[in-house]
């Protein structure tokens, strides 16, 4: 009795480990025949702009208040804790440093997986079992560079706008919140701003935003393409595109600023950085 | 051009635990109209798939006018694949394009027509469907199936295939747009020389257009790996055949279609004199 239970959980602990990389295979496989498509050329206009409006300027607002609510909210949060230091005058550097460098990127990427992704997934979907996609083949066009491409092209050019509009949105609040509310010198949260944040630290949230974007393309189309039957699949491939994309947006998030602290502290070592001083 | 357009053989083809089709072998020549019949479910539009290379076989060759298709090269195959055109059993139009660019869309893929002969392309193609130039504006969702699938027909037209292969082309007709389409399959052929592949439960049609029926049985039934096309030959000789298989199907197709009178009379005299 025992045994057969032991080798059930074996069983399932290897078909779960086996799922895993066949997923992450065929994301590979996935991305590269996406690159591939992509190396022959950009997308035609006419095909771009409507995907790039639904993608871009669609998703401004949603950013446009997570950002400023996250503002004040990291204020709020802040305030306490450094009031009890007397360092309450500092707290320009300790919003506009999180919101740049972790915040900024990591929420327009998830309001874009949320947003942009199910929706990608689900009309990939949709196209392909009512049989949409095989008829781009049968009309003599790729559908991956039809319909992959130019997603995926419209999420990396635009998500680092999104993370700066978020970044930027959020700051202000945060500056405003803490000057009417709290009562801070606004002057000073400025200073302690941009004594604290270098242009690294914003190019680095934006390097990382590009990561998510790719991510968020790849595994939404992925999933679109990969639906099973029916409405079922369709909604499936839309809640697993975001669920995935989220996991891939923290899982890189952590890897890349790993890779890009140790990168800083390459080209320059004497450097001594307000978020994390030697711990790396 | 003689020889054979399209050529399957020991096709097979699984998805996940379901086999459903595995030795499915067929030659179709040029010029020539074939039928696919069989009952629902039994793997006629994945046949059709993998003649037009829309699914990868589990196993199995495809040859295009003589070549096989994995020896081509992909811009080689690009190429032949716009001599095939598809009708979808479900039309299949692009939900986010309006309908005069659903018809369109083959044409500007290739890119060797201005807008004006597309324009005009265009709309002698949907006048040949019978229906009428009103209709381009609207998105597929607002006109009615049957609409949707003449659409599908202009759309995959439009290109001036070779082959064309049609998923059920009448189903969810009236009597007179399928007889209109059937005209329009016939006409295709005559005056173009189309070799066509026809899906089909109705054999009113199969009598009208096709020159030899081809009949799939489902793999399930079948017992190891025997042929999964059970019968092929002309209609009148599978009106007549022995086998206890071919006669449930066309049995069938009498009970249902029998208990309307009309009915009747119009398919006793097409099965004998076939
Ligand atoms: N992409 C797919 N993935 C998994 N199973 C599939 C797929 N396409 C078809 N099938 C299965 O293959 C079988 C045959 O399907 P097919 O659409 O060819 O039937 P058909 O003969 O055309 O039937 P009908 O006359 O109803 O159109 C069905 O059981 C279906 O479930
Ligand atoms: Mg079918």
């Amino acid at each position: 009795m025992t045994t057969v239970v032991a080798e059930n959980r074996i069983n399932l602990l290897g078909r779960g480990i086996r799922n895993f990389f066949c997923g992450f295979g065929g994301l590979v496989v996935f991305m590269t025949r996406m690159l591939v498509s992509l190396r022959r050329g950009l997308p035609r206009r006419h095909v771009l702009v409507p995907i790039l409006y639904e993608i871009g300027v669609r998703s401004v607002p949603v950013v446009l208040v997570t950002g400023a609510f996250i503002g004040m909210v990291l204020a709020v949060q802040t305030y306490t804790q450094f009031k009890m230091m007397h360092m309450e005058s500092r707290l320009g550097a300790i919003i506009t440093m999180t919101l740049v460098s972790e915040l900024g990127p990591v929420l327009a990427a998830t309001m874009l997986a949320g947003r942009v992704g199910s929706a990608m997934a689900a009309e990939l979907g949709t196209m392909r079992v009512t049989e949409q996609v095989h008829a781009i083949s049968a009309l003599g066009a790729d559908p991956v560079s039809y319909l992959v491409v130019p997603r995926f092209v419209a999420c990396v050019a635009l998500i680092p706008m999104l993370t700066a509009i978020a970044d930027a949105v959020g700051i202000l609040s945060g500056w405003l919140f803490s000057w009417h509310v709290l009562g801070i010198n606004p002057h000073q949260y400025w200073m302690y701003a941009v004594q604290f944040v270098t242009g690294w630290d914003v190019m680095a949230g934006l390097i990382k935003s590009v990561f998510f974007g790719c991510s968020i393309a790849i595994v939404a189309c992925q999933q679109g393409f990969h639906c099973g039957a029916g409405a079922e699949g369709v909604g499936r491939a839309a809640t697993q595109a975001f669920v995935f994309s989220f996991i891939a947006i923290l899982g890189m998030d952590f890897l890349l600023t790993v890779v890009l602290n140790t990168t800083y502290y390459l080209i320059w070592p004497q450097a001594v950085s307000l978020a994390i001083t030697g711990a790396w | 051009m003689d020889g054979p357009a399209i050529e399957i053989a020991h096709v097979r083809c699984v998805f996940g635990s379901q086999t459903v089709l595995s030795n499915v072998s067929l030659r179709i020549s040029a010029g020539e109209t074939v039928a696919i019949v069989g009952e629902s479910g039994c793997g006629k539009s994945v046949t059709m798939k993998v003649m037009m290379q829309l699914l990868q076989p589990t196993s199995g060759r495809l040859k295009w006018f003589g070549k096989d298709v994995e020896t081509l090269s992909a811009v080689e195959r690009q190429q032949q694949r716009l001599r095939l055109g598809y009708l979808f059993q479900g039309a299949a139009l692009f939900d986010s394009l309006t309908i005069y660019e659903n018809v369109a869309f083959g044409m500007r893929q290739t890119g060797l027509q201005d807008e004006q002969q597309i324009r005009s392309t265009v709309l002698e193609r949907l006048e040949e469907v019978g229906l009428s130039p009103d209709i381009v504006g609207k998105r597929p969702s607002e006109i009615s199936g049957g609409m949707q699938k003449r659409v599908g027909l202009a759309r995959a037209l439009a290109l001036s295939p070779d082959v064309m292969f049609y998923d059920e082309p009448t189903t969810g007709l009236d009597p007179v747009n399928s007889r209109r389409i059937d005209d329009l399959i016939d006409s295709v052929r005559q005056t173009r020389g189309v070799t066509g592949i026809i899906v089909t439960h109705d054999l009113r049609t199969v009598q009208r257009v096709a020159d030899r029926v081809v009949m799939l049985y489902p793999r399930s039934k079948l017992q190891n790996d025997v042929e999964q096309i059970i019968f092929d030959g002309s209609l009148t000789e599978l009106a007549n055949s022995s086998d206890e298989r071919v006669h449930e199907y066309i049995g069938d197709e009498f009970t249902t279609n029998t208990a309307r009178e009309s009915d009747m009379e119009c398919r006793l005299p097409i099965l004998k004199s076939a």
